[in-house]
């Protein structure tokens, strides 16, 4: 039989198969899964590129208020300069402003993130402690759970040890009394 | 006259970097002056003739530039507008809805590459497309079909031969089924779909198995995060994704692996199809895009994704002799059409044809 062919049939044997037994899937689809998980953002906090970010920020949160204008050839010096006058005036009284304002947003945005930064290196720094503190409880709590097991197998060798005891204290009584009988024979006819 | 080829980044050991570099060879070896020019390339990159795209030089109107249009870039339409002759080798945009779970770059990057293929229509004087299904697209979006051939991928099999990593078989040589995918961790693979399978599988049919997803990720992108997060929710175990790994990795995981599951909904071509059929391992592909046209009746593709009947294919595959030796010797027969020389040929004659066709821009 040709391979294509046979491949076939076995495809239609298994979807046959698979068909009667579909139901038995309970695996969660990844579509029904993205909706629980709130369609949020799921990439993870990275710290190094958190500071590379803050250090731009704060890098290039001051804009300069002035730029100087390029050179220009002298033919047009009138033109140029009337130009530039007017660009002048623009700038002091629109740009400038606008500068001003924004430079203060800038400079805002980069303190409140220097908070956040400062805020994540204290919970970091909380976070650490607790985690030692977590390895340290756990380590102690094993030590006990260690002291207890050896506890109780002391206590169960001390158990078997007194039984022990009692059986030699026993055997001891049994030869004592037979010694007895022996050295006295008499005392035990009568 | 010299042929150039413009790729907007040359990447070490992926399709598109190797077929750039196989076409170079073949250029060299007709007898033409020509170069690569990038706007990056990898630093293992030790082809020679491989620039930066500003060191390129004003063109002459005899002059052929190859672009391989296979992203968004500024370069799309900046080589449209050079006054020389032009070929697009298109290798397909994936289309941008796929990365809305995971990044708006990405799906503005894929909108823009699409939208920039739509305006080059005409702009170039010829076409070469991976596989019919991206030169169907190419006409669905203004091409003239007739200038448009079909030329598959060139994959260099001689680099196959070469050693695989002993430490990676030795480390997957331990008594597991080995399900296998290699690719880039990106929504249109959907990873998804072969984990839920691999969950079914692992917890009905064979426990002692593993799925291994091979191919680069981010470790801050949204999609890797939410696939991780599926799987402690559906809390299957032994599922690995590999990242970057070695070529010879590569290797090791392609003689380890079992069966070779490509769920996957939008490839140009899928050059990993063509590397299975190189190790002898059967693959099952879902049939999309241009995976049945490059499986070419060889393999099983199927046309469901449910993970029951995927699972019960694998256990087939896996245990029926018959079945996997069938598989085997469709994928060898389909392998022959891959070879490196028909298509070389292919290209040389598309080549030489376009060159004498098309006269050098006035």
């Amino acid at each position: 039989m040709d391979d294509t062919i046979y491949i076939k049939n076995v495809l239609k044997d298994i979807w046959t198969d698979a068909v009667a037994e579909e139901n038995k899937c309970e695996i969660i689809k990844f579509d029904d899964f993205l909706i629980t998980q709130s369609h949020t953002s799921c990439s993870k906090f990275n710290k190094t590129a958190f500071a590379s970010d803050l250090a731009v920020i704060k890098n290039n949160s001051h804009l300069e208020y002035y730029t100087k204008l390029g050179s220009y050839k002298n033919k047009f010096n009138s033109v140029v300069a009337l130009i530039k006058r007017v660009i002048r005036k623009s700038a002091k009284f629109i740009i400038y402003p606008m500068v001003v304002q924004q430079n203060s947003i800038n400079l805002h945005t980069a303190r409140c993130f220097q908070h956040i930064n400062s805020y994540l290196n204290t919970q970091e720094d909380t976070s650490q402690k607790l985690s030692m503190l977590e390895r340290s409880t756990l380590q102690n709590a094993q030590n006990a759970e260690i002291n207890s097991k050896q506890l109780y197998t002391i206590m169960l060798e001390l158990d078997l040890l007194k039984e022990e005891n009692r059986k030699l204290r026993n055997e001891i009584n049994r030869i004592g009394g037979e010694k007895q009988n022996e050295d006295n024979p008499d005392s035990t006819n009568s | 006259m010299k042929i150039i080829q413009i790729v907007p980044t040359l990447n070490y050991g992926d399709a598109i970097g190797n077929h750039v570099i196989a076409i170079k060879r073949i250029l060299e070896r007709m007898g033409y002056k020509t170069a690569i020019y990038c706007y990056s390339f990898h630093k293992k990159i030790t082809e020679p003739d491989v620039y930066l795209i500003p060191t390129l030089k004003e063109l002459k109107p005899s002059d052929v530039v190859i672009y391989h249009m296979s992203i968004g870039s500024e370069l799309n339409r900046q080589v449209a507008d050079f006054k020389c002759r032009k070929i697009m080798i298109y290798h397909n945009i994936t289309p941008p809805h796929f990365f809305e779970i995971d990044s708006y770059d990405k799906v503005e990057m894929c909108k823009n590459g699409l939208a920039d293929v739509k305006a080059l229509a005409g702009k170039f004087d010829y076409c070469i497309a991976d596989s019919s299904f991206n030169r169907q697209d190419l006409i669905n979006m203004g091409y003239d079909g007739d200038k448009i051939d079909v030329i598959s991928i060139m994959v260099a099999m001689d680099d196959y031969k070469s050693t695989p990593d002993q430490s990676v078989i030795d480390h997957y040589n331990d008594g597991y089924t080995n399900i296998l995918f290699v690719g880039r961790v990106a929504p249109n693979k959907k990873h998804e779909d072969m984990i839920r399978t691999f969950a079914y599988y692992k917890k009905n049919i064979n426990p002692k198995s593993r799925l291994i997803l091979a191919g680069s990720h981010d470790d801050q992108s949204n999609y890797y995060n939410y696939l991780t997060a599926y799987i402690e929710k559906l809390g299957v175990s032994d599922i690995e994704f590999t990242s970057h790994i070695s070529f010879a990795g590569i290797l090791a995981l392609y003689k380890t692996a079992d069966v070779f599951l490509c769920l996957s909904e939008h490839e140009g071509f899928c050059v990993p199809l063509i590397e299975a059929m190189i190790f002898d391992v059967p693959i099952i592909a879902y049939s999309s895009c241009a995976v049945p046209e490059t499986m070419g009746g060889s393999g099983i593709v199927v046309e469901n994704k449910s993970p029951v009947f995927l699972s019960k294919v694998i256990d087939a595959v896996i245990n029926d002799e018959n079945l996997r030796k069938r598989m085997i010797e469709s994928e060898r027969k389909r392998l022959e059409d891959f070879k490196y020389a028909p298509l070389s040929k292919q290209f040389e004659e598309a080549l030489e044809k376009f060159i004498a066709n098309v006269k050098k821009k006035s």
